[in-house]
């Protein structure tokens, strides 16, 4: 009887951390969108979508197209490198000593501050190899900062289709090349798919990495070699700034839609899988 | 090596000669000198305690131990006078040699597709010919009558009995010699098991069937011969019907009738 009693007990206060943990997080996220939402709705005027930006009108429009080419010419680079990469790892590499130093330095690169990114483009792609503040810079420092996430997730994709069908293929004596091909990429292709979403939603909500390496002009770049800024170094910059006006929670706004729509989608992608 | 060396007439008594077969997994040692004949077109019962390497036997056979990279083994394993060991194509033997694994899994593909698709990769294109040998497969593994309806669907939404008997087909579809069976009944009911075991008797006609189980009762029932691994070691060997009903070793008669002695019972713990 004592015993139950204790059970009960400890359910109770269970629940009731959990539910804290829940108001918790709802608290938090109800104060950061639903404020910047709040605070950044009335401030929505036709100048902040127009074409070039000024002092006046702080339009957010150049860096949204700026976020989109980055994203675009990142991915363009990354998606593929990454999932060739993480294929590789998942089953083509078969010494265990290699495998293990690849896989320690992509877990100390996916952990690194994008800060240390940032200086680190700044120092090699800016200032050593002479390529200035461009988008190409900060495409580059992007590649490097958004591919140990590709890798890992293709790798944990192709991984566990393996695991289900290597046996069975290798008992029918079917090539790896078609197992390949007919099985293994079909199944693994939508969670990598979702894993290429959500790091499109990680570059362009970056903006520590580009503040030195793809500048800070407020213009629709004009080839790879302009500079540009994106959404997050946009916001940045207007609060940096201490602008008057809240042109700065409408970007905001913007970029919370952004980033919040390709979460999302990712996630909407992985559970359809799940229902099969 | 050529394809005539897969589909010629098999003329040889015994399917596999195994001799002094030896396995280890990195230091521990799992199969100890083993040295047995599997007789062709009979249904040779593998039985035995959990972990007494009766999988790790039958992953030997067609050099599924290759995959396992702490795993290495001695002696000689003649397949139809060829020493395995020397084959050079490994999946060549894999498709002689076909396995049916423990619990189905089928490709993640149309029912269809999941004998076609093998059937490509090995180099059959013509769609005729592919649909005329899924079809003639399907049929013998039994399962055609409850998904010819159906044969664009997921192959994983089928019940597991029909899942198993398509993995079967599976296996039928690359023109096998030998079947090897591993632990077949162990995620079925009585109902299923049944079933299995007259397809067994069908497919005798045709191919060698090698099974593993821990069934007793299923190895007396659908097995020619039957042989006792405990601890890695052969215990006895024999048809069925001396085997069950005047075994030869003592260890056997306790076997068979649930008095398992200390050594078997911590058979299974000495595995790591």
């Amino acid at each position: 009887m004592e015993n139950r009693r204790s059970i009960d007990t400890r359910c109770r206060v269970l629940r009731v951390f959990s539910l804290l943990a829940a108001a918790a997080v709802m608290i938090a996220f109800l104060t950061t969108a639903g404020g910047i939402f709040v605070k950044g709705i009335p401030e929505f005027t036709s100048g902040l979508f127009s074409y070039i930006y000024t002092e006046r009108n702080f339009s957010l429009f150049p860096s949204l197209i700026g976020t989109f080419y980055m994203t675009a010419g990142v991915l363009l680079i990354a998606a593929p490198l990454g999932g060739i990469t993480g294929l590789w790892l998942s089953g083509f590499s078969l010494e265990d000593r290699t495998y293990r130093i690849i896989s320690t330095l992509i877990d100390c690169l996916n952990g690194m501050p994008s800060i240390l990114y940032g200086l680190y483009g700044f120092l090699f792609f800016v200032v050593f190899m002479g390529i200035g503040y461009s988008l190409l810079s900060g495409i580059l420092v992007l590649i490097i900062l958004i591919l140990p996430m590709i890798i890992r997730i293709s790798e944990k994709a192709f991984r566990s289709v393996f695991c289900m069908y290597r046996e069975t293929g290798e008992a029918l004596g079917i090539s790896r090349v078609s197992m390949l091909r007919h099985v293994v990429v079909p199944q693994a292709f939508p969670d990598i798919t979702a894993g290429i979403i959500l790091s499109a939603a990680r570059i362009s909500g970056s903006a520590a990495a580009l503040l030195y390496t793809s500048g800070t002009v407020a213009q629709i770049p004009g080839s790879l070699m302009d500079s540009g800024r994106t959404l997050a170094v946009h916001v940045y910059l207007l609060s940096s700034e201490d602008t008057e006006g809240g042109s700065v929670y409408a970007a905001m706004v913007i970029l919370v839609l952004i980033t919040g729509i390709l979460n999302e989608l990712a996630f909407y992608i992985i559970g359809r899988r799940k229902h099969e | 090596m050529n394809d005539e060396w897969i589909y010629r007439e098999k003329d040889t008594l015994h399917v596999f000669d195994v001799r002094c077969l030896s396995l280890w997994y990195g230091n521990v040692q799992v199969l100890h000198e083993l040295s047995l004949s599997f007789i062709r077109g009979h249904v040779t019962a593998v039985i035995g305690p959990s972990g007494c390497g009766k999988t790790s036997f039958l992953k030997v056979l067609n050099r599924m131990t290759d995959l396992e990279k702490r795993c290495r083994w001695e002696g000689t394993v003649i397949y139809d006078n060829m020493d395995i060991s020397r084959i050079q194509d490994v999946n060549c033997l894999r498709r002689a040699v076909g396995m049916i694994p423990q619990i189905p899994n089928p490709f993640p593909l149309s029912v269809y597709e999941n004998l076609a698709f093998p059937l490509r990769a090995c180099g059959v294109e013509v769609r005729q010919t592919v649909d005329e040998q899924v079809e003639s497969a399907l049929r013998r593994a039994d399962v055609w009558e409850e998904v010819k309806d159906c044969l664009t669907m997921d192959a994983r939404k089928l019940s597991a009995g029909q899942q198993q008997r398509l993995c079967i087909a599976r296996a039928l579809v690359m023109k096998p010699d030998v079947l090897l069976f591993d632990e077949p009944a162990s995620a079925m009911d009585p109902v299923a098991m049944m079933r299995l075991e007259d397809l067994f008797q069908e497919l005798k006609k045709m191919y060698s069937l090698i099974v593993v189980t821990h069934n007793m009762q299923q190895a007396a029932r659908c097995a020619d011969e039957t042989a006792l691994l405990v601890q890695g070691r052969l215990v006895e060997y024999g048809t069925s019907d001396d085997f069950f009903s005047m075994p030869k070793k003592r260890e056997t008669e306790n076997y068979i009738t649930g008095r398992f002695s200390q050594e078997v019972r911590s058979g299974g713990k000495d595995k790591i």
